[in-house]
């Protein structure tokens, strides 16, 4: 018997799922938007790539595609998407980082992501930049980085991306005299 | 450009633009042996970054 896997659809920059995403918002994927699922494209590429989601437009497209279109809509994809596939691939709690300014925002392992008064380990614990190893900072975007990652008490950290996929992980701070 | 290389170094700015600064580092192989576990530091603007690699 084959598994149901949820259908998605390709709308530019996202890919909405309409039903049975129950799943994948326990999973903490994607934005509820009134009786939708909105996954960004990182996301719905990792689903597809461990086969837990299908993403159609017109016709069914496969993870090559849906890579390929992705790299037309943000040259940064090859960072972010091995980024996230890492954090994931990890067991962490991973959720895009637009409104804080970064790549991403990632939570312990086991939290819920959820709106209203939260606990102390509920919320966001690293923001995270995905960078290449030849990336380009200068000091103000770094002390802006770091002071952001402060003003929501979460602490901020480079994942480096090298020539061959690997990532490490640096945490940056500002050390004051 | 940078000195250093032990872990725990502090790696001097020692020329170029700002902008520079981090790019070169990052860019160069002695400056990431140099800078994991330790420190980058920009003199003229006073400011000082620890970098540390964390296992997450």
């Amino acid at each position: 018997m084959t598994e149901y896997i949820p259908k998605g659809k390709l709308f530019s920059t996202r890919v909405v799922v309409d039903k049975d995403f129950e799943e994948l918002v326990e999973r903490n994927y994607g934005k509820q938007v009134a009786d939708r699922l909105e996954l960004s494209l990182v996301e719905a590429l990792y689903l597809v790539e461990k086969k837990r989601l299908s993403v159609s437009r017109e016709r069914k497209l496969s993870f090559t595609r849906l890579l390929g279109h992705a790299h037309k809509k943000d040259k940064r994809m090859h960072e972010r998407f091995t980024v996230f596939k890492d954090l994931r691939d990890r067991g962490l709690v991973v959720k895009t980082g637009f409104k804080f300014g970064c790549d991403f925002r990632v939570y312990q392992r086991g939290v819920g992501v959820k709106r209203g008064p939260k606990a102390p380990s509920e919320h966001t614990k690293w923001i995270v930049y995905a960078i290449p190893e030849d990336y380009r900072s200068s000091f103000q975007e770094l002390s802006r980085a770091v002071r952001l990652a402060h003003s929501i008490r979460a602490r901020m950290l480079w994942a480096l991306v090298d020539n061959e996929g690997d990532v490490t992980y640096l945490e940056v701070t500002r050390l004051k005299p | 450009m940078f000195l250093g290389g032990a872990p725990g170094d502090v790696v001097p700015y020692a020329g170029g633009t700002t902008e520079e600064v981090v790019q070169q580092l990052v860019a160069s192989e002695p400056f990431v042996d140099a800078v994991l576990d330790g420190l980058v530091a920009n003199e003229e603007l006073g400011v000082r970054f620890s970098l540390v690699p964390v296992i997450l």
